[in-house]
């Protein structure tokens, strides 16, 4: 076959606006071109994809969020509730801290007479609204001030002090005391014993 | 900067070359698309189509004028190809002859296309369409003229039938340039390896009833004779008479090589009875003329 590469002759009317093919180099034009529309579009699905994914995870997020919250209120509800059953409980606690026996009262005052003197009327009435408040009244003949003396000191060592005194004397050493006994904690004294023991 | 050139561009037809462009070879200028050959003489037109894959298909021809057989077939013809592309090959209305001392200027083949005039000199004739073939070896050129008037006429008569021509060649100087081309590679293969040179020869082209018969002595054209619509299958005396006088004086290692078509069935048998003593170098092919105008 003939290696020479000359074109066949041709006597066409040539044409004027044959332009002609533009080099193979250029060919990355459009390549590139097709390669970035093709990107394009994937990249555009991608993050398509992605934003309804995202959407669907930010409902999901919202209806946790939700729930979370509510599960939240409900908790402080709760909390709420558990507050004022502790409140409560703090209120029973205090009202029995405060409740102390009498008995222990009445038989400390009893034996804080003397020999000579005598007790005409004890009365030992608990507030119920403030438990740790005792309203005592005590008449007693003999004995006067010192024996007074005597019987709230016998008063103060079972933790009570006494407020609001009212004393008033009779014929023939009649006393009469009024005054308001409120608890006191005798809490340090506890503490003491305890490091005491501690150590 | 128009929106077809952009589109152009970005649908790569930017970068094949145009239906139009004769200086890109067939197969480039339609990849993948049907085309169909035409190659036609004064009486018979025969024509073969060429698929997507770039094969040939059946060889059909028809006996009778152009103009007749192109208004009966353009439809049959329009189904065979991809837009109505077509090649067309003419064997008739043109002159081969033997000219010296032509100008070998760069570009001078494409020139004289667009002004023959600057190629051809004194030469150049109004109403004529030229190739032109130069040999290597000597200042001989081989000069293909064809009427101006046919080649539009056929253009005309295309159109109207709503085919398209690509290209419009002369079969027959086709055909002799390719032995040309041929004989040439041959010769060089001779000198590299040493060999004898292939002496004189004597070159018989034949296609679709024309005959051109170019003589060389050496490597130098001598004398070249053509004639169009000469000859028939069934009448192969014209030819007999035409070739006769140049075959009686050969050269004492002359060698004749003939490329013909079917059209010219027996000839080889005629040049054995013409020239018995010289050695017949036949490289006819049945594919060869559209072999050329499918890969060129």
């Amino acid at each position: 076959m003939s290696m020479i590469t000359e074109p066949f002759h041709d006597i066409k009317t040539e044409r004027q606006d044959i332009t002609k093919p533009l080099p193979r180099i250029l060919i990355l034009v459009p390549v590139l071109f097709c390669i970035s529309c093709v990107a394009a579009i994937a990249l555009n699905l991608l993050f398509f994809f992605k934003i309804k994914e995202s959407e669907t995870a930010k409902v999901q997020w919202k209806s946790k969020i939700e729930q979370e919250t509510s599960r939240k209120s409900e908790t402080e509800k709760e909390i709420e509730l558990i507050k004022n059953e502790d409140r409560r409980a703090k209120d029973v606690f205090d009202w029995v801290e405060g409740s102390r026996q009498l008995q222990p009262l009445a038989v400390g005052v009893a034996r804080s007479m003397g020999v000579k003197s005598s007790i005409e009327e004890l009365s030992l009435v608990r507030d119920i609204e403030n438990p740790h408040q005792i309203r005592i009244g005590l008449d007693f003949v003999n004995g006067g001030q010192e024996q007074l003396d005597s019987t709230l000191s016998a008063i103060n060592e079972l933790g009570y002090r006494a407020y609001s005194a009212n004393q008033t004397s009779g014929q023939g050493g009649q006393v009469d005391y009024q005054a308001t006994l409120i608890w006191q904690k005798i809490i340090n004294k506890n503490n003491n014993l305890s490091l005491n023991h501690n150590e | 900067m128009k929106l077809s050139d952009i589109t152009n561009v970005l649908s790569f037809a930017a970068f094949r070359p145009d239906s139009d462009d004769s200086s890109c070879m067939w197969r480039k200028r339609f990849p993948n698309k049907q085309t169909l050959f035409l190659n036609f003489s004064k009486e018979i037109v025969s024509w073969r189509s060429v698929n997507k894959d770039g094969f040939l298909g059946d060889e059909n021809s028809i006996a009778g004028p152009i103009k007749e057989v192109v208004e009966d077939m353009s439809a049959d013809w329009m189904d065979l190809t991809d837009g109505g592309w077509c090649a067309v090959s003419i064997n008739h209305r043109f002159v081969i002859s033997l000219e010296t001392n032509l100008t070998r200027k760069n570009g001078a083949s494409e020139l004289i296309r667009t002004n023959p005039k600057a190629v051809l000199g004194s030469k150049s004739e109004r109403g004529k369409r030229y190739a032109l073939k130069h040999n290597d070896e000597s200042n001989s050129s081989i000069l293909l003229a064809v009427d101006e008037d046919y080649i539009k006429e056929i253009e005309t008569l295309f159109k109207s039938s709503g085919l398209n021509i690509g290209r419009i060649c002369c079969g027959i100087y086709g055909m002799l340039a390719e032995s040309l081309d041929q004989i040439s590679e041959a010769q060089k293969d001779y000198k590299e390896n040493g060999d004898e040179p292939l002496g004189n020869v004597i070159l018989v082209t034949c296609c679709e009833g024309s005959v051109c018969i170019l003589k060389s002595d050496q490597e130098k054209w001598t004398e070249l004779r053509s004639r169009n619509s000469l000859y028939t299958q069934e009448d192969m005396g014209p030819l007999r008479k035409i070739m006769a006088p140049i075959l009686e004086d050969h050269g004492a290692n002359a060698q004749i090589v003939l490329n013909a078509d079917k059209s010219a069935e027996g000839i080889n048998e005629m040049l054995s009875e013409l020239a018995p003593k010289v050695r017949i170098n036949d490289i006819s092919d049945s594919y060869g003329l559209w072999d050329l105008l499918k890969n060129k």
